[in-house]
C-alpha cells in the first residue's frame, strides 16, 4: 500500500478517537472551550488530510462539519443535541470510511449519498432554526448500527483480534515475570535485611499491578453469552415444531461475560443440550397431559456468575432421569459390571449419559445416537476448561448444569509433588486438602476407599495415575487432594503440597496436544516447566 | 552549504506531502521537520535554517504566533503558513509577521511560488 495512503490510515484513526473524545466530553459539558477548539482542530486536519486523495464525498462531510464547528467557536455558542448527534453521525461515517479505505483502498459505494446527507444536516444546523413550521432536525440516516442518540454515551473501538492476541502473550510472559521475581523475593527475605523487606514491599505492589492489568487484558476478550444465547430462541422453535413437541423457551442470560474463545466453544454443546432437552426431554402432548402437566414443556436456559466461573444451566420439567433403567442400560451395553452399575448411587447413574458408547433405546424416549452426542458435548466443555454435570428425577424433569471458568488467561493451580516430580493442579477442582491417617485408608474390591466426613470416598494415588513409579508411603498420613469429578468427590494422594500459584497455561501443541489428563503447561519464575494435570480426565 | 527548509505541521501525513513537494521542485535543498511550535523554535536556535513551512492550525502555539517568534530571531527568513482557512483575520495577522501564504492540499503548483521567491532573497550560491 501506498506510504502515503497508510500514514493517513494511522492519522485518520487517530483523529477519528480524538474527535470522539472531544465531542463525548463537549456533550458533557457545552461550555468547555478548549473541547471545542480540539475538535475544531481534529476535524479540520482529517478534512486536509483526505484532501490529499480522492476521497470526495468524506472531504465535503468533514467540510461541513468543520465549518459548524467554526462557526460555534467564533460564536461563542453552545452545542445542543442535534448539533452533537450530527458531529458524530459524520465522526462514525469517517470511522467507517476510514476502514473501508483500508480494507479496499477507496470509499463504499454508500458513501457519496452517505456524504450528502451529512453535510445537508450540517450545513441545515449552521443557519438558525426556522421556528415551528420548520421539521426537526434528524441525524442524517446512516448505513451503520451506531447513529442512535442513546448510544452515544458508549463509545466502541475496533481492534484487530491479532493485536489483543499479542497482548495477552505480553500479559501471559508478565506473570512468569512477576512469579520470577516473587521467588526471588522469597529467597531474598530470608536475610530479613531492611533492603530485602522493601524488596518485599514493591513485589507485592508489583503483583498487584500485574494482577490488575491481567484482569485488565482479560476484560477485552470478554464477551456476553447473549450473543450466542440470542441464536437459539429461533431454532427452538423450528425444532420443537419439527418433533411436534410444544415448548416454552425462557433465556435468562443475567448479563454474563465470558472469554471470547468460551462463549465460541459453549454454542456446540449448548446445542446439543437443548436439542436432548426437547427431544427427550420433553414428553409428547399425550403423555404430559396424563401426568397432569401443563401441554407446553417448558426449557429454561440460564447462565450466572460464581466468582471466577460462571454456570450455564439447562433445565426442563420433562420425563426425567430413571436411574434403574440407566443401570440397566450401562449393563446391557456391556459399559460396567452389574456390580459396578449397582454400586452407583442415583447421582452416579445420572453421570452415565456421558459415557461414550451409552445410548439409552426406549421406544417411548428414543434417545439413539444421543449417546454419542452427550459424551462429545462432555469432551467439549472439557476442552473449555469446564465440567458437566445432569440430574434429575423420574418425570419431574432434568437439569444439566455447566461449570465453565469465566477466562483462560491465567489459572490458579497448587503445585503438588509426585514420583519426585511437581505437577500444577487447577485450584477450581480441588473442594480441600486433607490429611487422612493411613490406617483409615480401607481397600474396598480392588481399591481403597476412606470416609471423609461421613461420606466415603474413592482413594487414588497420583503417581499411580500418572503411571509413574510409587513413591514411599512415608508418614502415618497421607496428604490427600479432594477434587471433584463430575458429581463425585475423589481423594488424590500427593507426596507434597507446595504453594498456590497464578500461571498461564499454555496448551500442549502438536504431537502432545491429545495428551488425556494434561491441560498444558506454565513456566515457573525459576525456569522449570510445570505440567498442569485435568485431574477429572486423569481420574475419569 | 545547502538552503534547509524547516517543516512545521502536527499532521505527519501533511509533513511528507510537504517533504514530497519540497524534494521535487528543490531537490538539492535539505528538509528537517518539526511537529509543533517548541520543536521548531528548538531546531531554528540549534541549526541553519534557510526556509520555514508553517502549518497554521496546530494545537498550542498555531502557526501565526509560531512564525512570530521565528521573526524575533530571524528577521529576514522566508516563511510561509500552510493553511486551508484563508480567512481575512488570519491574512492580516500572517501580513504583520510578513509570511507567506500557502494553500492546503500542499500541491508543488501552490508551493512553487514560495519557493522560488525564497530562494531569490537567499545568498546567491543556495539556489
Amino acid at each position: 500500500m501506498d506510504d502515503l495512503l497508510e500514514q493517513f490510515l494511522i492519522e485518520g484513526r487517530e483523529l477519528v478517537v480524538q474527535a470522539s473524545d472531544d465531542l463525548i466530553a463537549l456533550e458533557r459539558s457545552p461550555s468547555d472551550s478548549a473541547r471545542l477548539d480540539s475538535l475544531f482542530r481534529a476535524v479540520h486536519t482529517l478534512k486536509g488530510s483526505v484532501a490529499l486523495f480522492d476521497f470526495a464525498p468524506m472531504g465535503a462531510a468533514l467540510h461541513a462539519a468543520e465549518d459548524l464547528l467554526g462557526k460555534l467557536r467564533a460564536e461563542k455558542s453552545e452545542a445542543d443535541r442535534s448539533v452533537i448527534d450530527a458531529l458524530l453521525a459524520c465522526i462514525d461515517a469517517s470511522e467507517r470510511w476510514i476502514e473501508a479505505i483500508a480494507r479496499t483502498g477507496g470509499l463504499p459505494a454508500s458513501a457519496e449519498q452517505e456524504g450528502r446527507g451529512l453535510s445537508q444536516t450540517l450545513s441545515i444546523l449552521m443557519t438558525p432554526a426556522p421556528g415551528e413550521d420548520g421539521p426537526s432536525v434528524e441525524p442524517a440516516e446512516s448505513s451503520g448500527p451506531s447513529s442512535t442518540p442513546t448510544e452515544s454515551s458508549t463509545r466502541t473501538m475496533r481492534v484487530d483480534t491479532a493485536r489483543i492476541d499479542s497482548l495477552v502473550d505480553l500479559v501471559g510472559e508478565l506473570i512468569v515475570a512477576k512469579n520470577s521475581l516473587g521467588h526471588l523475593s522469597a529467597q531474598a527475605s530470608a536475610a530479613n535485611s531492611p533492603l530485602a523487606n522493601a524488596f518485599a514491599a514493591n513485589v507485592a505492589g508489583f503483583e498487584r499491578l500485574t494482577s490488575d492489568m491481567n484482569r485488565a487484558v482479560m476484560s477485552l476478550r470478554m464477551t456476553p453469552v447473549s450473543r450466542i444465547f440470542e441464536r437459539f430462541p429461533r431454532w427452538m422453535r423450528d425444532t420443537a415444531s419439527k418433533l411436534g413437541k410444544s415448548v416454552e423457551f425462557e433465556i435468562r442470560d443475567g448479563g454474563v461475560e465470558a472469554d471470547k474463545s468460551i462463549v465460541d466453544g459453549l454454542f456446540e454443546p449448548l446445542l446439543h443440550v437443548l436439542r436432548n432437552a426437547v427431544d427427550h426431554g420433553i414428553e409428547d402432548a399425550k403423555s404430559r397431559r396424563s401426568s397432569g402437566k401443563p401441554v407446553a414443556g417448558r426449557i429454561v436456559l440460564e447462565a450466572r456468575a460464581d466468582g471466577d466461573q460462571i454456570i450455564i444451566s439447562v433445565s426442563d420439567d420433562g420425563a426425567g432421569l430413571d436411574p434403574s433403567r440407566l443401570r440397566s442400560v450401562a449393563k446391557l451395553k456391556g459399559l460396567l459390571t452389574e456390580e459396578a452399575a449397582n454400586a452407583l448411587d442415583d447421582a452416579g447413574a445420572a453421570d452415565l449419559i456421558f459415557m461414550p458408547g451409552f445410548s439409552s433405546s426406549d421406544a417411548v424416549t428414543e434417545i439413539s445416537g444421543r449417546g454419542v452426542g452427550m459424551d462429545a458435548v462432555r469432551t467439549g466443555i472439557a476442552a473449555l476448561g469446564g465440567r458437566i454435570t445432569v440430574k434429575g428425577s423420574l418425570g419431574a424433569g432434568t437439569t444439566v448444569q455447566m461449570h465453565l471458568p469465566q477466562a483462560v488467561l491465567s489459572r490458579t493451580v497448587i503445585v503438588a509433588q509426585a514420583a519426585g516430580d511437581w505437577f500444577g493442579i487447577p485450584i477450581s477442582g480441588i473442594v480441600e486438602s486433607a490429611r487422612i491417617p493411613r490406617n483409615r485408608i480401607l481397600p474396598i474390591r480392588d481399591g481403597e476407599a476412606f470416609v471423609l466426613r461421613g461420606r466415603t470416598l474413592p482413594f487414588l494415588r497420583l503417581d499411580e495415575l500418572l503411571n509413574l513409579p510409587e513413591g514411599g508411603q512415608a508418614g502415618s498420613e497421607a496428604k490427600v487432594l479432594v477434587v471433584s469429578v463430575g458429581s463425585q468427590l475423589v481423594g488424590v494422594e500427593v507426596d507434597g503440597v507446595g504453594e498456590r500459584l497464578d500461571v498461564f497455561v499454555r496448551p500442549l501443541a502438536g504431537v502432545l496436544s491429545d495428551l488425556p489428563g494434561v491441560a498444558g503447561t506454565a513456566l515457573l519464575g525459576d525456569g522449570r516447566v510445570l505440567l498442569v494435570l485435568d485431574l477429572p480426565a486423569l481420574i475419569g | 552549504m545547502t538552503t534547509t527548509v524547516l517543516i512545521v505541521d502536527d499532521s505527519k501525513l501533511a509533513r511528507i506531502v510537504a517533504a514530497k513537494a519540497i524534494s521535487a521542485l528543490k531537490p538539492s535543498w535539505q528538509r528537517i521537520e518539526a511537529s509543533n511550535a517548541s520543536e521548531a523554535l528548538e531546531l531554528i536556535a540549534k541549526n541553519q535554517i534557510d526556509v520555514a513551512l508553517l502549518d497554521f492550525n496546530m494545537p498550542g502555539i498555531n502557526g501565526v504566533e509560531l512564525a512570530d517568534e521565528i521573526r524575533k530571531l530571524r528577521p529576514s527568513m522566508p516563511i510561509a503558513l500552510i493553511t486551508a482557512n484563508i480567512q481575512n483575520e488570519v491574512v492580516a495577522a500572517a501580513k504583520a509577521v510578513d509570511a507567506a501564504f500557502v494553500a492546503k492540499p500542499l500541491t508543488q503548483e501552490g508551493l512553487q511560488g514560495f519557493l522560488d521567491i525564497a530562494a531569490l532573497t537567499l545568498p546567491a550560491e543556495n539556489i
